[in-house]
């Protein structure tokens, strides 16, 4: 799996290393049980403090993208089951995006057209859990 | 021109080879970036780029003519004495001067990429291939390969015994220095060339292993050097022999540090030409394109933009400090030698003799011993110097520890002019003296018989 993480940015750097684990599930460059870097090596590569990446794997095991062992370190989740609060967050963000979106003039089949590309795109499919 | 001359002309040429090889091969980028500039990958033969190759590689040429040329001039200096301190100075000579086509064509390149907005990605965006950083212990060769060098240095105890602990110290020392860069190239970032994991992982692994081999390479090698020098000390007359291999392991060691850095850049340039290739621009976090200084990097090293090897991030806290202190330790090495060599070059030995004692005094050499040890005092005008164990000599004087043939090993300290010499016999040596004129000789020679009276 390659990431970027952008230093300039102002989405903190732990939000966007969860970002960046969730969409490379997603795309299909880390699969379900594949082992993912430890928080002490992962640290080391992005060049950041441990606690930031901790930070990062604490909420993505609570979210139940990953699973912790103490032996095995972190590795990504066989299943990804609905999270509590999650509706409630995505038609929160969906409405804010969705407005803004015809706040700018897009009309309702050119947003739709777009979120059903993204969705298409995506390789993992929850279904069977197999990839595309 | 004397065997010592000749010395230090071969190893002038050995490092003007050292300091212009590496810039003359500058003209081929290393995976984005040419002369400390980061460009887009699609630029790297640009005509105008082509034509600042040229450019750059006669000004080197005339560069390295000129200082062979100056090198000819500093060894040929009438007064022998100030040779080694003319050589020094033309060593600095020649790593500013080997720099100078360098930021000339920096800048001329710095100012073609912003006239022809060449864009790439910022630098705050970091790449991270997470399967390539996975395997990076496994890249290197093991650690234990330490081991070997290790075992090399042991030979000095063998041969010495408890005789030599400094070389023993010195040689364990540089095993401890090339250890130091088999760890900093270990634990360097593994970096994401394009956004093919199996060609990232290709070019870190071989990267890293042959850093790693060179490593080890360099202990071995100055563990074999450590050896030689205590085969030296047993047998001097083994010192040309000495000093040829001596040089000729560090000749070996520089030239597969190039080839190894020029292998690389072929390999990275192969590899990522049909990739989609992760090119940025952190030229803002070089200045002058070879200090690194950034303060978002927490890694203390990184591999050098310009030239082989790593640097220090002078960003990072303790970066600043170890910078510092580099700094200092070469100043007041560099310092602390010239001023030595030229208390060596003006430096008059003096012999101080009172009831008890005999003090000869000479920069680096004193020697003193008791009256009492004084088995007999000669004048002699015949004394052959064989060789030089460890002294300072010119054609115009010997001090030090030498090899006569008429006496061994001796403690010298003469003036080659004054065929002169005052000889005292001590129980485990001889000591040699004169002054400069045969007046003050006899003088010297007078007052040891007459202490001895």
């Amino acid at each position: 799996m390659i990431f970027a993480l952008d230093y300039n940015d102002t989405t903190p750097i732990y939000v966007q290393l969860r970002n960046c684990i969730v969409l490379a599930i997603g795309r299909g460059e880390l699969q379900p049980g594949e082992r993912i870097p430890t928080i002490r090596q992962l640290a080391e590569d992005v060049g950041v403090n441990p606690m930031t990446v901790s930070k990062a794997y604490t909420i993505m095991k609570n979210e139940g993208f990953i699973q912790v062992d103490r032996r095995h370190g972190a590795q990504i989740s066989m299943e990804f089951p609905d999270h509590r609060g999650f509706h409630q967050r995505l038609e929160s963000e969906l409405r804010l995006y969705a407005t803004e979106a015809s706040l700018r003039g897009m009309d309702e089949t050119s947003f739709m057209a777009m979120c059903q590309e993204i969705y298409r795109n995506i390789q993992y499919r929850p279904a069977t859990g197999e990839i595309k | 021109m004397t065997v010592f001359t000749w010395i230090l002309m071969i190893n002038g040429l050995f490092v003007l080879g050292a300091l212009m090889i590496p810039m003359l091969m500058e003209i081929r980028p290393r995976f984005n970036v040419l002369w400390g500039v980061a460009l887009p990958m699609d630029v790297l033969d640009h005509p105008a780029i082509n034509s600042l190759r040229t450019r750059y590689t006669r000004q080197l040429l005339g560069m390295t003519l000129a200082a062979g040329l100056l090198l000819w001039g500093v060894l040929n200096v009438r007064a022998e004495e100030f040779r080694v301190i003319g050589y020094l100075l033309w060593v600095f000579a020649c790593i500013g001067l080997s720099f100078v086509p360098y930021r000339w064509t920096r800048r001329a390149l710095s100012a073609l990429k912003v006239r022809h907005d060449w864009q790439l990605e910022s630098s705050t965006v970091v790449h991270i291939d997470t399967r390539a950083s996975a395997h990076k212990h496994t890249y290197p060769v093991k650690p234990m390969w330490f081991i070997l060098p290790l075992l090399t240095a042991l030979g000095i105890v063998l041969l010495r015994g408890t005789q030599s602990m400094e070389l023993l110290g010195v040689t364990l020392l540089i095993i401890l220095v090339a250890g130091g860069l088999y760890i900093v190239n270990r634990r360097t970032r593994v970096r994401a060339y394009t956004r093919n994991t199996d060609i990232n992982i290709h070019l870190n692994h071989v990267i890293r292993r042959r850093w790693s081999i060179v490593t080890v390479a360099a202990a071995q090698m100055g563990s074999i050097a450590g050896v030689l020098n205590a085969w030296v000390l047993n047998d001097p007359s083994a010192a040309p022999a000495y000093m040829t291999l001596t040089m000729g392991t560090a000749a070996v060691l520089v030239m597969l540090l190039i080839l190894m850095d020029a292998a690389n850049k072929r390999m990275i340039a192969a590899l990522t030409a049909n990739a989609q290739t992760l090119a940025q621009d952190d030229d803002a976090d070089w200045s002058e394109g070879t200090l690194y200084k950034n303060p978002r990097d927490q890694k203390l090293f990184v591999p050098k933009r310009v030239g082989i090897g790593f640097t220090i991030n002078t960003g990072h806290p303790r970066g600043k400090a170890l910078f510092a202190v580099v700094m200092a330790a070469v100043v007041l090495l560099v310092g602390g030698i010239m001023v030595l060599l030229i208390g060596l070059a003006t430096d008059q030995p003096a012999i101080h003799v009172d009831a008890s004692t005999v003090q000869v005094k000479a920069v680096m050499f004193n020697y003193a011993f008791d009256v009492k040890d004084i088995q007999d005092v000669e004048l002699t005008d015949q004394v052959t110097v064989l060789d030089k164990t460890n002294g300072a000599a010119t054609s115009s004087y010997a001090r030090g520890q030498f090899t006569t043939r008429e006496y061994g090993t001796v403690q010298l300290y003469i003036y080659r002019s004054q065929p002169q010499m005052v000889i005292i016999h001590l129980p485990d040596t001889t000591v040699i003296y004169n002054e400069e004129s045969t007046e003050a000789t006899l003088a010297v020679y007078e007052e040891i018989v007459a202490v001895l009276e």
